[in-house]
């Protein structure tokens, strides 16, 4: 039995191949998710042990909750004195890092990096600070700082020149580069990251810590971390703290890990999406050879072999394309690790660029989702090939037995109705944690689509017919001739392009020449379907609803998901743009490149600019309120009410009060003027009254405060952006230029009027929905390689019918238009019933998530039609190797076949 | 013979017809040096033992194969000269075909399979020889159904139909009734007959049945690749004789 198994797949090998090759795909995808995230882990955690290496003790300021951000309690610089008086004390160093600071490169423009640009104070002490200087002298004097070689050459700066540095304290003051230093004392040690150091005196002037250290460094005698830790607790003021190097370290990696957490799901989710695909291919194309090979099985059973034996044979068929896809992935996962490190490379995101780790977790996930979503395709085949009867060895028109509509229906609307409510569950549901949230929801989709695969072979009869007829036809015979000149001019443009982006342009070329083909056919079966060929392909469609329906439900699944996410994305930025254009009524907004903050200094040059009116900084922080942490922001109420429209409804703009959003006000059932107390990060608390109520926070979290207010009661010292508006009678061209040229002094500061600063919010989403898009392709690609599958069988069970066309007069190229059509009316049909999905799913999802975001759905119909001119591009392209393989056959062969 | 040959035009012929499978150790030669010519409103039979080169010499003779050397015509077309779209449109003008099983489009009815090679010609079938072909086959009331509606006579009756209704310059058989029980077969042999009697046809057919032999004009025999003799105005009795003799 194991013997005829392994026979049929080598005999088959063609077929074998595409099948294996989609679960490959999806173990590709797990195996990389896995490989990329180990890899950063591994990258980050050796960041982590050199950033904390030779620290004993940390002392440093304490915080009440949250994150540990950089606008933590200063420690006193006396501290350090009487640290390093303690017994057992070794080595004691004060130290801040900060972010924003940023040095003007030689060529006059403020460096940028997609990676932090930060400060830090010169440190005598390497085995503490880990700094060591590889050229030139360490910064000295109040006007002096270094650099890491690797932003001397990137920018070509000289040392010994003087340069322009911006700092978050005191804005652009001018330095001389007196060297160059690295992070690590090892060789070649690199952060990768933009550092300037400068003297102690004067990082803690520019840094924001007058007289004080962000942290103070302790390196102590073998044995004696307890006895010191004791001795030092209490020297330490309210709100500082000593904690363990290690503790810092754990910390460290933690912070990066509820950044890798998500990325690694989101992998994963993607994986599972296209395992999910594979696993409908795998189990059409079971199926499909199933009822191929039925005479062959009858047989089998006719001679003696039992049901069991016969389904088994179809389950290690199964284990085989399982087990050969996984090794194959295996391989296909580092490939794509790479790809993937090179596309976000390509995206300007610096990857850190790591080896790329197999571990065992690794390769048993791959296992599961190769080996196990192949076996659990095959098992339906499997149960059905075990009641063939023996009989079908002989006689014609015996097959498996086969649902009838009425159970499919019945068992179609119950796991329709199962997936629903999970869906449902997942997003009108309370939960206390978003992780089971996500996973109902993702199961409940899941679900939907296997009751979609269920229940949609009941309707691609009729869609098939209406899919294959005139009407479509004619639209094709449009689109065809538009998509070849949209190729040729993808193509042409590539060629030109080549002399500057070699890879890209001949990927757009090909892709060009690949459109071109596709409008070619589209054109070609179009003009068919209006003859023969094309009512043939429309009847072999409409007439296996059973096989149009399965073959299409993958590209049902990424249509489906391509067209939720552009749901949710168009409604998203629909919604932004709508409280943009209520609520902000300024005429400038300015933001930083690096995500770093703004000098204060800039707030007080804008606001003492004549071209300027009203202007308004803002910062934004956490706070405790009742035990709950909420999101706060702070403005000049004096200003601000002519900058943003917050719909103050209750109460007004008063800065001795705070104002909450109306939901949190109705939640928690405040009143207007009670006392509420707010904890800030610092340990700061205050009482101070709800002196209003505002209903629009597109542009404001949960409370408001006078950013005096918030100013007291935090650490920090950079504003998070500025908004201005022009003065009356000032023309908006010469504000513009003049306000540029305040910029100019603050290099790395962004000024954007409110179109730009939309523009670029949206361009910062759309490359995220681009990101997810080209995730999703390959779920459509497989959906591809599903439909050639299912075609190339469908073309061979039909030899001698397409035998006996050619026979009686069937040319070649009404062969490959029949076959065109029926793919085409595959994809169309998939894409479709995935376009209905998406849009309900994306209707659900606006529906579900909180006004504050989105607050509408929109339906994005140029994307929408985009999508479905994609699938009939796909089912073009599908259709080559079937239609070619079906006009080459050979008349007479394909006559005698049996 | 010579008679007839002169007083009829050929409306299939082939000189000289070599096929050969293979090469080396694996080399066959299915027809050596045959020529043979099929007189217009004839109906003649091919016959000869499994091997004897019958059905590669139609396939042959209707396009659907090549020829290793020598040459087939229909009409005054040469075959070897045609391309694959040529042959196409050869086959789909001026050739009918009846093959031994599934002659028919399954997703297609009666009526559609019928006019199949008109409809792939862009053709509107001649609706009164249309109608006449479908008297004749006694099918009036069956053009809509499907093929697994129809039994097997029927569905060879709709296959004969079929090449009929194009009108071609001749018809290949290959073992029409080797699937049908011995009286459905003798109604679509005496159909085909009528069709070369009564409608001027020109039918050539592969068998291996002497009693199927008996309703053609002229049987020609073949073994090993050869024309070995023939006979005119067969009957199943002096074709068993034929044979017998040929056996020897």
């Amino acid at each position: 039995m194991l013997k005829l198994t392994l026979r049929s797949l080598t005999d088959n090998w063609i077929r074998f191949v595409l099948t294996s090759l989609a679960v490959v795909l999806g173990v590709s995808f797990v195996v990389a998710s896995f490989m990329i995230t180990d890899s950063l882990r591994s990258v980050f955690g050796d960041l982590a042990g050199e950033i904390n290496a030779g620290k004993d003790l940390i002392v440093r300021g304490s915080v009440e909750f949250g994150d540990r951000e950089n606008d933590t309690p200063p420690v006193s610089q006396d501290l350090l004195a009487q640290i390093a008086d303690v017994d057992g004390v070794s080595l004691v160093e004060g130290s801040i890092f900060q972010f924003g600071v940023v040095p003007v490169a030689p060529d006059g423009d403020a460096v940028e990096t997609q990676g932090p640009l930060s400060g830090i104070n010169w440190s005598d002490q390497p085995s503490l600070s880990q700094l060591k200087m590889i050229e030139g002298e360490p910064p000295r004097a109040v006007d002096e700082f270094a650099l890491e070689p690797d932003t001397i050459d990137e920018y070509d700066f000289v040392i010994g020149d003087e340069y322009t540095v911006v700092t978050p304290a005191l804005g652009p003051k001018v330095f001389r580069l007196t060297g160059a230093f690295q992070f690590g004392l090892d060789e070649d040690a690199s952060v990768g990251a933009l550092i300037s150091a400068f003297a102690p005196e004067t990082a803690q002037d520019v840094l924001g810590y007058p007289d004080a250290w962000q942290e103070i460094w302790i390196a102590v005698d073998d044995g004696a971390v307890d006895e010191v830790t004791a001795a030092i607790e209490p020297l330490l003021p309210a709100d500082a703290e000593v904690v363990t190097g290690e503790a810092s370290q754990e910390e460290f990696s933690d912070g990066f890990e509820t950044f890798l957490g998500p990325f690694r799901t989101v992998m994963l989710v993607f994986a599972v999406i296209i395992a999910f695909v594979s696993a409908f291919l795998i189990y059409n194309t079971f199926n499909i050879v199933l009822g191929q090979r039925i005479r062959e099985l009858g047989l089998l059973r006719a001679i003696g072999a039992s049901g069991r034996q016969v389904s088994s044979s179809v389950l290690i068929e199964g284990l085989v394309v399982g087990v050969a896809a996984t090794l194959v992935g295996l391989l296909g996962g580092y490939g794509a690790a790479l790809g993937i490190q090179a596309l976000f490379g390509a995206f300007g995101a610096d990857f850190p660029e790591g080896p790329l780790p197999l571990a065992l977790r690794t390769a048993i996930v791959a296992a599961v989702v190769g080996v196990g979503f192949t076996l659990l395709a095959s098992i339906l085949p499997a149960y059905k090939a075990s009641t063939i009867p023996p009989i079908a060895a002989l006689a014609e028109g015996v097959g498996a037995r086969e649902s009838t509509g009425r159970s499919r229906t019945i068992i179609g609307i119950i796991v329709a109705v199962l997936g629903i409510a999970f869906t449902a569950l997942g997003l009108f549901g309370s939960f206390d944690d978003t992780a089971p949230q996500l996973l109902s929801l993702g199961v409940g989709a899941l679900i939907v689509f296997i009751a979609t695969a269920i229940l949609s072979p009941l309707f691609a009869g009729p869609a098939a017919r209406f899919l294959g007829s005139r009407v479509v036809g004619v639209l094709f015979i449009i689109i065809g001739p538009l998509l070849v000149l949209g190729g040729v001019a993808a193509s042409v443009a590539g060629i030109v392009f080549a002399i500057t982006e070699a890879p890209a342009a001949i990927a757009l070329s090909v892709l060009g020449l690949l459109v071109v083909y596709a409008g070619w056919s589209a054109l070609a079966s179009g003009l068919s379907s209006f003859r023969l060929p094309g009512v043939l392909g429309r009847k072999n469609a409409s007439e296996n609803p059973q096989r149009t329906a399965t073959t299409a439900i993958a590209l049902t699944i990424g249509v489906a998901l391509v067209t939720t996410v552009t749901v949710v994305g168009t409604s998203l930025k629909d919604s932004f743009r709508a409280s943009i254009d209520t609520g902000v009524t300024a005429d400038f907004i300015f933001t930083d490149e690096s995500f770093s903050g703004l000098s204060a200094a800039l707030a007080d040059d804008v606001a003492s600019m004549e071209e300027i009116g009203a202007n308004s900084a803002g910062r934004s922080g956490n706070v405790l309120v009742d035990g709950s942490q909420r999101g706060i922001d702070a403005y000049q109420f004096d200003a601000i009410g002519e900058l943003l429209d917050f719909d103050v409804s209750e109460g007004d703009l008063d800065p001795t009060g705070v104002l909450v959003f109306r939901e949190v006000f109705e939640e928690e059932g405040y009143r207007l003027d009670q006392g509420l107390e707010l904890t800030f990060q610092s340990g700061d608390q205050i009482t101070t009254p709800i002196v209003g109520v505002f209903d629009d926070n597109g542009l404001a979290s949960d409370l408001l405060v006078d950013l005096s207010v918030f100013e007291a009661n935090t650490d920090g010292t950079a504003d998070d952006f500025v908004l201005a508006r022009i003065a009356d009678g000032v023309d908006g061209e010469r504000a513009r230029s003049a306000v540029e040229s305040v910029t100019a002094a603050f290099p790395g500061t962004r000024v954007e009027d409110r179109s730009e600063f939309l523009d670029r919010q949206e361009s910062n989403l759309d490359n995220v929905l681009a990101i997810v898009n080209v995730f999703l392709l390959v779920a459509v690609i497989i959906a591809l390689i599903g439909i050639i599958n299912t075609l190339t069988l469908s073309v061979f069970e039909r030899t001698r019918e397409i035998g006996l066309m050619r026979a009686v007069g069937m040319s070649r190229t009404q062969t490959v238009n029949m076959i065109r059509w029926e793919a085409a009316i595959v994809a169309l049909f998939g894409a479709v019933i995935g376009t209905i999905i998406g849009l309900v799913f994306g209707w659900a999802i606006t529906l579900a998530v909180p006004d504050d975001f989105i607050d509408r759905t929109a339906i994005p119909v140029p994307s929408l039609i985009q999508f479905l001119v994609v699938a009939a591009v796909i089912g073009m392209l599908a259709a080559y190797f079937p239609a070619r393989r079906a006009s080459r056959m050979k008349v007479l062969d394909a006559i005698a076949h049996s | 013979m010579t008679d007839q040959a002169t007083l009829t035009t050929s409306a299939a012929r082939s000189v000289g017809a070599t096929k050969i499978y293979g090469e080396g150790d694996t080399r066959v030669v299915a027809l050596e040096d045959v020529t043979v010519d099929f007189q217009q409103g004839r109906f003649t039979a091919i016959m000869g033992p499994s091997g004897s080169g019958k059905s590669t010499l139609m396939h042959c003779m209707a396009g659907l194969d090549t020829l290793s050397r020598g040459q087939v015509f229909i009409g005054e077309i040469e075959l070897g000269q045609l391309s694959e779209q040529q042959l196409t449109l050869l086959r789909r003008d001026y050739v009918g075909f009846v093959f031994q099983a599934f002659n028919l489009v399954p997703t297609l009815n009666a009526m559609e399979n019928i006019t199949l090679p008109m409809t792939l010609a862009g053709r509107d079938p001649d609706q009164a020889w249309l109608d006449e072909v479908i008297n004749t086959v006694g099918l009036a009331d069956r053009t809509t159904h499907r093929p697994n509606e129809l039994s097997g006579g029927q569905q060879q009756r709709v296959a004969v139909a079929r090449a009929l209704a194009s009108q071609p310059q001749i018809i290949f058989a290959d073992e029409p009734t080797g699937n049908l029980d011995s009286r459905t077969g003798a109604e679509i042999l005496t159909f085909m007959r009528h069709a070369v009697d009564a409608l001027g046809q020109t039918i050539v057919m592969v068998t291996h049945d002497p009693v199927a032999a008996s309703y053609s004009d002229r049987v020609v025999f073949l073994a090993d690749g050869h024309t070995v003799d023939e006979l005119l105005e067969p009957t199943s009795d002096s074709v068993y004789d034929k044979m017998r003799e040929l056996g020897d």
